[in-house]
């Protein structure tokens, strides 16, 4: 059972927000969605779900399409931080809603995380801080129990033991491989070891799709200064540029081969480096303004 | 054990050497039982397709074994020591560091010194 | 299924039929005494006229046969239904619950028009009891069908038609604000074109009968509200809620409002009036207020969209 999201497009005021996007989802598989604030993440979270209506495109959940068999929609959970019409209602009267449509909604769960995390369920949603209201739209996530369960910044605004405890909660949903998460966050630390996967969304559309653990194994982050200012063309062709202080430049080869390895010390570098890799590298390799070597003028 | 980025590696690899670490080390003896892939997963904060590759592995290279229904328990025959591809292997790879050593100019003692730490278990 | 889609639309709008319900309620109690007190005042001897036992709508003094606060309560409950869906974001929620939008939709009409023809029977059973209990001796309440019935049928029409008229407007139409004044301008309007209407319709050439007239509106009323119910359903269909905060949730219908917008408000004005310049005036400023309202978005949709596109 796989969540299929072919060439989704929408255009918002004849903006084109997201194109051509494809990925495949699998229960037990966490991804990571990344990418600058206001590049379209919860766009395109809405228009999985069919808020906003896509111009292209489709989202098949086992071979189904969402828009032609609008009951497949229940296998995908995403709740709006910002638009959502929990801000009226009383905590213990939203899994009233939600078990009519969720048919394995868990509303015993649902309570016992209320009172695991300190929420009164007379408060009035709207009444609750930023973070606690995500963290009943956490709650209602992982209680809807449906397979494929979006978040939009879990993370976001919650102390490091909530953090940790959100984490908790999604490894061990992952863990029997009956729900898969995509999850969007500027967090690349906590994504770092959560994902399996991490989508890079780019100017509208999906530049990269990592799978991490592959990646630390064949990328390699350097330190390298040269002895002349050009740079060498080995690095043009295969490396991204993260840093450059003076001589120092920082770069990212995704592909790390005995031949690179072997061009590169042919070149008599004054300095050649390993450093360790994270998220945060792959991001400014691929997302920075300034990508490229033009700062090398 | 705090999976980091500081060394190169992936996470995988690196939860594999830290459980050789520990059995080497003697923290896990023959016949304990690890942490199932959940609670290694929710203990290192990582997914648990990344734990579940290293134990896959482990199991490969006959350092674990799993009991259906039980557990994950250490070999109890000491195995690191039979395999003979895998010290042809691991040696080959041994050798390329030292090549790495050389050229960087490290003295001959001073691996030897760092020889002599690994193998009474002191921790880097 | 049928049955969680009904219980969940339920569950979220009991309050408000609640709500309307008390009001039709109260309104009407409040009537009543209003119009016994009065008939006190002024002595007569009889509640209902004479007129009641034609087939005709009954207007009277002292009674209604079909209350307009009722009326009122259906315009209101038009707005509302569709209006608060939007606004509090339960859209969002029914648009991902895995029934169709069709379904749900159909669902929404279907329960809002039994709930409110319940409040009508209600209201009503209420009222005339009180009427009847409330009597003083020697005063007489007689009711006859044909004035009931007609008065009946003829207010539910128009009742009807006008929540039909507030649903696809509060539809359409994403700003909460500008909905009410566009849809209470267009509502006082209709009186303009009732007046309008009638002396020609009685007149020569079509020479109506006061009864022709009567049935001739309730069916335009119906097929008015028919015709709106499923074009809504259609635009239901394809609602895409980027649009929320615009005025218009339903960018291809922009054209034929400025058009009709124009054209309505220009003929409602200038009608029978033969200053032609205010009538040159009143088609200028509709002109140039319309495109300005639709195409030169305000700050508040600005804004709005600014902060949805900013987070995201």
């Amino acid at each position: 059972m796989t969540l299929q999201v072919k060439a989704l497009s929408k255009a918002i005021n004849h903006q084109q927000i997201i194109e051509d996007i494809s990925f495949d989802w699998a229960p037990g598989e966490i991804i990571g969605l990344v990418g600058r604030n206001g590049v379209g993440k919860t766009t395109l979270f809405r228009t999985l779900t069919n808020q906003y209506v896509a111009e292209q495109g489709q989202v098949l959940i086992d071979g189904q399409s969402t828009t032609r068999h609008p009951l497949q929609q229940r296998q995908l959970f995403f709740l709006d931080g910002q638009y959502n019409f929990l801000s009226n209602y009383r905590l213990w009267e939203i899994p009233e809603f939600f078990r009519l449509v969720y048919a394995q909604f868990d509303q015993q769960r649902y309570q016992d995380l209320l009172v695991q995390f300190e929420l009164d369920r007379n408060s009035q949603y709207r009444r609750l801080s930023k973070g606690m209201r995500a963290l009943v739209n956490l709650i209602l996530a992982l209680t809807s129990n449906a397979t494929y369960i979006i978040l939009d910044e879990p993370f976001d605004g919650l102390d490091v033991i909530v953090r940790e405890n959100i984490a908790t909660m999604v490894i061990d949903e992952v863990a029997d491989q009956q729900k898969g998460f995509l999850i969007s966050s500027h967090d690349l630390n906590e994504l770092d070891g959560l994902s399996d996967r991490v989508l890079l969304l780019k100017d509208s559309r999906l530049v990269q799709d990592y799978h991490l653990e592959e990646i630390r194994e064949t990328a390699k982050k350097l330190q390298l200064v040269f002895n002349d200012k050009t740079i060498p063309a080995v690095l043009k062709e295969h490396s991204q540029l993260i840093r450059v202080s003076g001589r120092v430049l920082v770069v990212v080869i995704t592909h790390y081969t005995p031949e690179i390895d072997q061009q590169l010390r042919a070149l008599n570098p004054v300095l050649l480096e390993e450093l360790p890799l994270t998220l945060e590298d792959l991001f400014r390799a691929n997302l920075a303004h300034d990508t490229g070597y033009q700062l090398m003028k | 054990m705090q999976v980091n980025d500081q060394s190169g590696l992936p996470y995988y690899e690196q939860l594999i050497l830290h459980v050789k670490q520990q059995i080497v080390q003697g923290i896990l003896q023959p016949g304990d039982r690890l942490p199932s892939v959940r609670d290694m997963a929710r203990q290192e904060q990582l997914n648990p397709n990344t734990v579940s590759k290293a134990y896959k592995q482990l199991e490969a290279q006959q350092v674990i074994t799993t009991v259906h229904g039980k557990g994950t328990y250490v070999r109890e025959t000491a195995v690191v020591a039979g395999d003979s591809a895998q010290v042809v292997a691991t040696k080959k790879q041994l050798f390329t560091l030292l090549t790495e050593l050389r050229y960087l100019g490290v003295p001959l003692d001073e691996v030897v010194k760092w020889i002599k730490e690994a193998y009474q278990g002191v921790e880097q | 299924m049928h049955n969680q889609l009904d219980r969940l639309i339920w569950r979220r709008h009991r309050r408000l039929f609640l709500a309307l319900g008390a009001l039709a309620l109260f309104a009407n109690v409040v009537m009543v005494i209003i119009a016994l007190s009065s008939r006190q005042t002024a002595g007569a001897h009889q509640l209902v006229g004479a007129s009641i036992h034609h087939w005709a709508t009954y207007k009277g003094d002292y009674f209604t046969a079909y209350s307009y606060w009722l009326i009122f309560v259906y315009w209101l409950a038009g707005l509302l239904l569709m209006n608060q869906d939007l606004k509090d974001n339960f859209n969002q929620f029914l648009f991902t619950s895995g029934f169709s939008r069709q379904r749900v939709y159909w669902t929404k009409l279907r329960q809002s028009l039994v709930v409110l023809l319940g409040i009508s029977i209600v209201t009503i059973a209420v009222q005339y009891s009180l009427y009847w209990l409330m009597k003083p001796h020697g005063v007489s309440f007689t009711l006859a069908w044909p004035g009931l019935l007609t008065s009946w049928i003829s207010g539910l029409a128009v009742a009807t038609g006008l929540f039909a008229i507030c649903w696809f407007a509060a539809l359409i139409i994403g700003q909460t604000g500008a909905l009410i004044v566009t849809v209470t301008g267009f509502t006082l309007s209709l009186m303009s074109v009732g007046a309008i209407s009638q002396p020609i319709l009685t007149n020569r050439p079509f020479s109506l009968s006061g009864s022709q007239l009567t049935w001739l509106v309730i069916g335009v009323w119906l097929i008015a509200a028919i015709i709106l119910f499923v074009w809504g359903a259609v635009l239901y269909q394809h609602l895409s809620l980027e649009h929320n905060g615009e005025y218009l949730m339903v960018p291809r219908l922009k054209r034929p409002v400025y058009l009709v917008f124009v054209i309505y408000v220009t003929g409602i004005f200038s009608w029978g009036d033969t200053n032609w310049m205010a009538d040159v005036v009143t088609f200028l400023i509709t002109v140039i207020f319309g495109y300005a309202w639709l195409w030169r978005p305000r700050i508040g949709e600005r804004l709005h969209q600014w902060r949805a596109r900013h987070d995201g």
